[in-house]
């Protein structure tokens, strides 16, 4: 059997002694470096597990199965079976984008070791729903179009979309680092890993959570409308919604401060 | 007849009755929404070995757990160890074992191993109470599990045929040139899509000899040298290879055109035909 530690390239950091554990899960096409400037603020009172999604980062590229990781409960047995084999318990996880969904699916299957959970831009689906009034913010030909253009040009979409997903202006620099994060993924794991992210719903199980839930939505989000937070907040119980001052779908990179002021009230 | 030999006659007879005109991928959750009813359990469901790192959750019930993804070694492992055959626990181990995650709740279970080509399989059951599971109660299960491998062999060589036809159709639609095959058998016939455009057919795909022949003499009739086109057709059909290449069909309307015609006999073991091949000249 493969090394977990080699699989998730996984990093343990932070106070090894504390009895807390907060595990930062990463969103599509970026890796556990995104939280780097989150960690610091935390370390001295948790035990802090960094890792990276199969597919992505410096994971094990022999561990991505197209079948695997068709849906996302692939990353979800991942998530559980990473916490198996560290024997992990009182779990704050921390899931940005997919991960959010991830963390809150890992804890449905596996009551009582998550203790809270942080939603940065996360969403239960990003289809469009109008048969129950769902506003997810893309519509299927947006979605075929977005997996035609990944598809005949992996390159020239990743700076494009890197360039909207981030929505920093003024600093460029981020969304070239996010392109350049992209790129670094296999093309044809990427289009297969968006797939299974852009088509996913798991609104159903929204209901079922019964931990607090902190979620982060930021302004003017391409993957995550504001209608989407409205809905996670309405449907999970015992959630609470903070909005963070600044634009685009990675605010742990763009306002790290104001992540961690939402994380430090909430935890 | 002990009501476990019923239940057995039940889930044959059902699963016979089964509507074959409806999409064969809910022939097997049929079956096991069968198995649901008749053995009253309080989980089912199916639990597919996609490659080596996928074991995934199907036709479950509760439909929650569809799609839970399982690592496959540690199952397969359990079915080794038991020489792959039916696995009864009127007492489900309290841990150490493979499927842990889904039988949590749960008094008595039974793992149904399905071994078909391409992919294997397990049917799970499980009930809150427990269970006792005597030789008729087992018999029933083996005798079913018999007609469950037949399902489900039956599904997957159906759902293999369906891929197939559609990534070959996707490909020949896809060519430029109109094709048209006309089977000697006198029955059946195809067209892609261009031929379809280029007979004015209602659509491309399957097509009677006939129809086709009759499209195909009107789309001569339209040409500008259907006396030259009657002559080289002549000599096909005289000649010993069979075949054209080369052969120009010429339109005058609704624009003016030409075709290079091909046409091929086209024979293997299953299939005896003719394949017309008809490709746009330019300029």
């Amino acid at each position: 059997m493969m090394d977990i530690f080699q699989k998730h390239n996984i990093h343990i950091v932070g106070n090894l002694e504390s009895p807390k554990t907060l595990i930062f899960g990463h969103g599509f096409g970026l890796d556990q470096t995104c939280f780097q400037y989150i960690i610091p603020a935390f370390a001295s009172d948790f035990k802090i597990v960094l890792y990276d999604n199969v597919g992505g980062g410096m994971s094990d590229i022999n561990a991505f199965s197209f079948h695997r990781y068709a849906t996302i409960d692939g990353y979800v047995t991942d998530l559980t079976e990473l916490i198996a084999a560290l024997n992990l318990k009182d779990i704050i996880y921390v899931g940005h984008s997919v991960s959010g969904m991830i963390g809150l699916l890992a804890s449905l299957r596996h009551p009582g070791i998550f203790e809270r959970l942080v939603m940065i831009g996360s969403s239960p689906r990003y289809l469009d729903d109008p048969s129950l009034d769902y506003i997810g913010g893309f519509d299927q030909p947006a979605l075929n179009g977005f997996y035609d253009a990944m598809e005949s040009n992996f390159h020239a979409w990743a700076a494009g979309f890197a360039t909207m997903a981030m929505n920093q202006p003024g600093r460029p620099e981020l969304s070239a680092a996010f392109a350049n994060s992209l790129q670094a993924i296999r093309a044809d794991i990427a289009v297969a890993v968006a797939r299974s992210i852009f088509q996913l719903d798991h609104r159903h199980v929204l209901k079922n959570v019964n931990i607090p839930v902190l979620i982060l939505q930021t302004a003017d989000d391409i993957a995550v409308p504001a209608a989407v937070s409205d809905y996670l907040e309405s449907n999970i119980p015992y959630s609470t919604r903070v909005k963070v001052y600044t634009t685009g779908h990675f605010p742990q990179i763009s306002a790290p401060e104001e992540v961690i002021s939402g994380m430090q009230s909430f935890l | 007849m002990t009501s476990w030999e019923s239940k057995a006659l039940s889930f044959i007879n059902q699963t016979s009755r089964w509507d074959k005109d409806k999409h064969i991928s809910s022939f097997l959750t049929f079956s096991i929404n069968l198995l649901k009813n008749l053995f009253q359990t309080n989980i089912t469901l199916q639990i597919e070995f996609e490659d080596e790192s996928t074991a995934r959750v199907k036709n479950a019930s509760p439909t929650y757990l569809d799609d839970m993804v399982l690592d496959p070694e540690p199952i397969r492992k359990l079915l080794y160890s038991n020489g792959f055959k039916t696995i009864y626990w009127q007492s489900i181990p309290t841990a150490g074992h493979a499927l842990k995650d889904l039988l949590q709740a749960f008094s008595s279970a039974i793992i149904i191993p399905l071994a078909t080509e391409p992919t294997n399989s397990i049917i799970l059951m499980g009930w809150s109470e427990p269970m006792t599971f005597n030789n008729s109660f087992q018999e029933c299960v083996e005798t079913i599990r018999l007609r469950l491998k037949e399902i489900l062999t039956y599904s997957q060589q159906q759902q293999h045929f369906q891929k197939v036809a559609s990534r070959y159709a996707a490909i020949m639609h896809t060519i430029p040139h109109a094709l048209i095959f006309i089977n000697n058998d006198g029955f059946s016939g195809w067209v892609n899509q261009p031929a379809a455009e280029l007979l004015h057919l209602s659509g491309p795909g399957e097509q009677l000899p006939a129809i086709l022949s009759d499209a195909m003499l009107q789309l001569r009739s339209k040409t500008t040298n259907a006396a030259e086109i009657y002559q080289e057709a002549m000599r096909l059909f005289s000649s010993q290879q069979n075949s054209i290449t080369s052969w120009e069909w010429k339109f005058a309307s609704p624009e003016e055109m030409s075709y290079n015609v091909t046409c091929l006999p086209v024979l293997s073991q299953q299939v005896s035909g003719r394949l017309w091949i008809f490709e746009k000249k330019q300029g």
